[in-house]
């Protein structure tokens, strides 16, 4: 499924848009075997932005022909949101890196042919600068070292793969290291004000997707009779929250295709996005009856909740958007 | 909210149940089913006979030690307190109420001690599908949504003569979990085998009116859950650091936390009050178990999507109970009508 998704051009990197529409539309239909085929290709645009041709030869091509499985591995079992708090290591050996450390929730973790990873190359300076002498690598699964655990039993998106991944003593060649050591920080929080978007696109997908199997039942139950207004108004407001996050994710998506990305814009289409989708799943499996407590509206309800987790939780979007609106006024 | 002597201990037996040997079973329960030694151990301590009286080897509870017995259980597996609301309220309460004595007895006592289990199919709060009919002591037609469809006693709601007819274990033509409350299966059943009729005449409107009282019982299951997710929440704030600082120092999270925290005491207080509307607990209880489950989560972070943390079960349970006996916009026009008048949400 997953290389069809690529030779059908369904998903072709050089057209973003239409990466994030396969996103929005795989996710209204089902988001765990959409995300399986999307996510195949995780961390893709930090080679894009800051890897070297030989990187991108190597690593990029073949996974943009579907031939390849990438994984972005970030966070640690003692932090998720506090990127710069990471505690694995890279330590500098003659040709490259000895890289240590434990990585929690990786998607594609025990399917992923390299792992994007972040780790700590020199100590900071200061506590408040943190977020500087961390560095990104291309650490592929197979190398010694490298045993990546598979997690069980998710709420949702339970057709991807998420595992903890451990490394022991990895030795990482000089090559692999991604553009100049201790900017990692950088290229990882450059590449969440990307990949945001398109957890906004899947998010504004599976609200889309409720209201459709909302409506549904409301022509199965009602037939061509209109439902009571209390339904309506579910719909009517839905739908309304639904088009608001879809505008503001093609706006925040239309800077980041134009290469001038907005990160607050981006932040606010993610954290709005995600909000819509769970009030809808909530409202959406609330009204369904019996109906929804099975099938593909309880699957998509299921779904939704991560949405406002992952690459970034809701309220480190929010304060995302506070920092760059303070920035932005100068204060 | 003040308990009563009686009620706290009631409390703390069914806490203590829960502790020793539900918690680490749990896991267990929402794949497979609350297993046999179990079942034995509640209805040891009552729990599955909570609502029969004591001549029948019950425990006698009146509606509020039913409740606090159903939060307690609930707190820690919400599939475990279904199944003894299923045993209780959909098969114990009804047969009493609505059987003769002759007929309730037995089964009571049998259910009562754990030794079977019964069950209910009714179809109030959905359009009948495959109508039900009974013709001279045989019972024919279809049920879906029936819980432990396996049970060996059946009380079957048959629209068409209005009565409930008592019948053996049907034929399980489809067995499925829902999104919660997975430890109990819920299934697709066909009936063709003779059955009893219980006496009582108006059985749509008297299980009707069984189910609102027993709405109470899904308003302390729900309750069960928020006090979960909201106790889970507040241990993880103070346990989890981020940025050098406990999560319990950031203001949203605290926030979250102390608002759940006011909103389910409100709400609990409501539900052990001297004469609650049980249509009005459920609403308010299960709106709150929702809300509250998906903060949980959220305080977890990554780690409240897994099952073995035990928060995400909360936030599909809240979802199942929410509609498994009458959904929310049932709830509403049920209340709007006593409010308003029975034209009230018609439009
Ligand atoms: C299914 C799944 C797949 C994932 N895939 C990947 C992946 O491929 N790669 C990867 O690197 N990670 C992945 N993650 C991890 C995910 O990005 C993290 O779970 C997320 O960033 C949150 O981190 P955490 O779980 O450590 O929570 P924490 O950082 O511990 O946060 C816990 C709670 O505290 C809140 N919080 C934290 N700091 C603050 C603050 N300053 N102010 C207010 N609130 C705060 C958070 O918002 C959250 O609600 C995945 C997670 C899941 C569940």
């Amino acid at each position: 499924m997953r290389r069809r998704a690529f030779s059908s051009g369904l998903l072709d990197m050089s057209d973003p848009w239409k990466v994030l529409i396969a996103m929005e539309e795989f996710c209204r239909v089902d988001p765990g075997l959409g995300l399986s085929a999307i996510a195949s290709m995780f961390g893709s645009e930090i080679l894009m932005l800051f890897g070297s041709d030989a990187q991108r030869e190597r690593y990029l091509a073949p996974v943009m022909r579907g031939e390849m499985i990438s994984a972005v591995a970030v966070t640690e079992p003692t932090g998720g949101s506090d990127v710069a708090g990471a505690r694995s290591t890279m330590e500098r050996v003659p040709g490259g890196y000895v890289l240590n450390g434990e990585k929690m929730f990786i998607t594609n973790g025990t399917v992923a042919d390299f792992y994007y990873v972040l780790a700590r190359t020199s100590p900071p300076d200061s506590p408040e600068k943190r977020h500087r002498g961390l560095s990104v690598a291309i650490v592929e699964r197979r190398w010694p070292g490298v045993t990546a655990t598979k997690l069980r039993g998710k709420l949702g998106m339970r057709a991807t793969d998420t595992a903890e991944v451990r490394f022991e003593g990895v030795r990482v060649p000089e090559e692999n290291l991604v553009g100049e050591e201790g900017k990692g920080f950088y290229y990882i929080m450059t590449f969440f004000n990307i990949s945001r978007v398109y957890v906004a696109a899947q998010a504004v997908g599976i609200a889309q997707g409720l209201l459709d199997l909302y409506s549904e039942y409301l022509s199965r139950r009602y037939g061509s009779r209109p439902p009571p207004e209390g339904a309506q108004f579910l719909l009517a407001e839905g739908i309304t929250k639904v088009e608001a996050a879809r505008l503001l994710t093609y706006r925040a998506a239309s800077l980041i295709f134009q290469f001038r990305p907005d990160p607050a814009l981006t932040s606010m289409a993610k954290y709005y996005a995600a909000e819509v989708a769970n009030e809808v799943a909530q409202g959406v499996i609330a009204a369904m009856g019996e109906e929804g407590l099975r099938g593909r509206a309880e699957k998509l309800y299921r779904d939704a909740k991560i949405t406002e987790i992952w690459e970034g939780t809701s309220e480190i979007e929010k304060l995302v958007i506070y920092r760059q609106l303070t920035r932005r006024s100068g204060s | 909210m003040t308990l009563r002597d009686e009620e706290l201990l009631l409390r703390r037996l069914a806490t203590e149940f829960c502790e020793s040997e539900v918690e680490g079973a749990r896991l267990r329960i929402e794949r497979e089913g609350v297993p046999g030694p179990l079942l034995r151990r509640a209805a040891e301590l009552g729990f599955l006979g909570a609502l029969a009286p004591p001549e029948l080897g019950g425990s006698g509870l009146d509606a509020r030690s039913y409740s606090v017995l159903l939060q307690a259980l609930s707190k820690c597996s919400t599939s475990l307190a279904y199944y003894v609301f299923v045993q209780n309220s959909l098969f114990i309460a009804p047969i009493i109420r609505l059987g003769a004595p002759e007929q309730a007895r037995p089964l009571v006592e049998e259910v009562a001690s754990g030794r079977s289990a019964g069950t209910l199919a009714q179809d109030l709060f959905r359009e009948p599908g495959n109508p039900l009919s009974m013709q001279s002591s045989r019972l024919e037609g279809e049920a879906d949504f029936v819980p432990l469809p396996r049970a060996a006693h059946h009380l079957v709601l048959v629209r068409a003569s209005d009565r409930l007819a008592l019948s053996g274990p049907g034929e399980v033509l489809e067995e499925y979990r829902l999104v919660g409350l997975r430890g109990v299966a819920f299934g697709r059943v066909r009936y063709g085998g003779d059955a009893d009729v219980l006496p009582a005449p108006r059985a749509v409107d008297a299980l009707r009116g069984l189910m609102e009282e027993a709405s109470l019982g899904v308003a302390a299951m729900a309750l069960g859950i928020a006090e979960r997710a909201v106790e889970a929440a507040a241990q993880y704030a103070k346990d989890r650091e981020a940025f050098n600082s406990k999560l319990a120092e950031f203001q949203p999270i605290a926030f979250y936390v102390a608002e759940a925290h006011a909103q389910l005491r409100a709400v609990e207080s409501y539900v052990y009050s001297e004469s609650p509307d049980p249509v009005a607990a459920k609403l308010l209880a299960l709106d709150l178990a929702r809300r509250a489950s998906r903060m949980s989560i959220q305080v977890h972070g990554g780690y409240g999507y897994f099952e073995d943390v035990g928060i995400e079960r909360l936030y599909r349970d809240a979802a199942a109970l929410s509609s498994i006996l009458g959904g929310r916009e049932a709830d509403l026009v049920s209340l709007a009508r006593r409010i308003l008048g029975d034209s009230a949400a018609r439009i």
